[in-house]
């Protein structure tokens, strides 16, 4: 019997012990869940469609965060490409507190290929762990490339056409001055014979 | 006063030009006088044969390659604005009464357009008008198709075929 008692309270312990370890389990992974839940990253409309070499510019919301006042965190940036390659990474160490936002870019290779890309954003506590992430997609078009340099040959075109004119116009004033000069001289040469 | 086109013939077109300037020559008025056809010397050469003296003529010679002499104006025939503008000039910086003298019209077809010769003679005869100096221009009557355009810039047409 008192064997049966003992077995009995040493289950129980266990049980307690196993539930105390459940329930901490439980409090850690919720506490995780609302933290993850609470990161935004926003890419600005004009960078949507990025060219190779462009800056892209984003904005990283940080919400409701756990209640553990001002802390440092490590935010981690990351783009992929379609076939969930890492193309590149960068992260910074920010301090935050409820609430926080950041911008931030990021400079795009010159020899990236045009598709769609990931940019994903981690937030890291300085320990290292991952407390939550998020990512937004957006393209890479050559084709800006192309705009830019129809624009800088139209600009061109237009200032060539401004000097041929400064040009053009300069020559005829000076060509003027000399027809004047010239007059002037012949009529001031005729008034001497006379 | 105004503006008057002479249409002749090429063969009695030298002896209208000095038939002009001869007229002109015994009032005290200056004359500009555009060569489209001859060299400033040949010009004067013929008034000299026909008595004229030309010592109130200023010449604007379209013609002459060599630039040799500093009393007379050269200028390119193809380059009617500069044309335009001596003539402007001649008419500001001469004192008195002054008429434009152009020989002939129809040359400046050699070298342009004939819209662009139209256009000169516009501004040239409304310019005149405008100072109120008298413009005589010549042209043989072959120049058919810029005679056409150019008939209603002028006050009087004559015509001396």
């Amino acid at each position: 019997m008192k064997n049966n008692k003992l077995i009995n309270n040493r289950k129980s312990t266990f049980l307690l012990i196993i539930g105390i370890l459940i329930i901490n389990l439980i409090i850690q992974i919720s506490s995780q869940v609302n933290t993850s839940s609470n990161i935004e990253v926003e890419i600005q409309s004009d960078y949507k469609t990025s060219s190779p070499g462009d800056e892209i510019w984003f904005t990283v919301k940080l919400m409701n965060l756990a209640d553990v006042g001002r802390r440092d965190v490590i935010l981690e940036y990351l783009i992929y490409d379609s076939n969930n390659e890492k193309i590149l990474s960068k992260s910074e160490a920010v301090a935050i507190e409820t609430q926080a936002s950041f911008v931030n870019s990021i400079q795009l290779p010159q020899n990236i290929n045009e598709g769609n890309y990931i940019l994903r954003v981690n937030l890291i506590s300085t320990e290292k762990e991952q407390i939550s992430g998020t990512e937004v997609s957006f393209n890479i078009l050559k084709n800006n490339q192309n705009k830019f340099l129809l624009g800088y040959i139209i600009t061109g075109i237009i200032l060539l056409i401004i000097i041929s004119l400064i040009i053009l116009r300069g020559k005829t004033i000076i060509s003027h001055y000399k027809i004047k000069k010239q007059i002037k001289k012949i009529i001031k040469n005729r008034k001497i014979v006379s | 006063m105004g503006s008057v086109l002479v249409v002749t013939s090429v063969e009695k077109l030298q002896n209208g030009i000095n038939s002009v300037i001869k007229t002109l020559s015994s009032t005290d008025m200056s004359t500009v006088y555009i060569s489209l056809n001859k060299q400033h010397q040949s010009v004067i050469k013929s008034l000299n044969e026909s008595k004229i003296n030309p010592k109130k003529i200023f010449f604007i010679d379209c013609i002459s390659s060599n630039k040799n002499s500093e009393d007379v104006l050269y200028i390119n025939p193809r380059d009617l604005d500069d044309l335009n503008y001596a003539i402007n000039t001649f008419i500001k910086q001469i004192e008195g009464k002054k008429f434009v003298l152009i020989d002939s019209l129809a040359t400046l077809l050699l070298y342009n357009k004939v819209d662009r010769v139209a256009k000169f003679v516009k501004i040239l005869t409304e310019y005149s008008s405008q100072k109120d100096v008298q413009v005589v221009a010549l042209s043989q009557k072959t120049a058919e198709e810029l005679l056409s355009k150019i008939y209603n810039f002028f006050d009087n047409v004559e015509n001396k075929s």
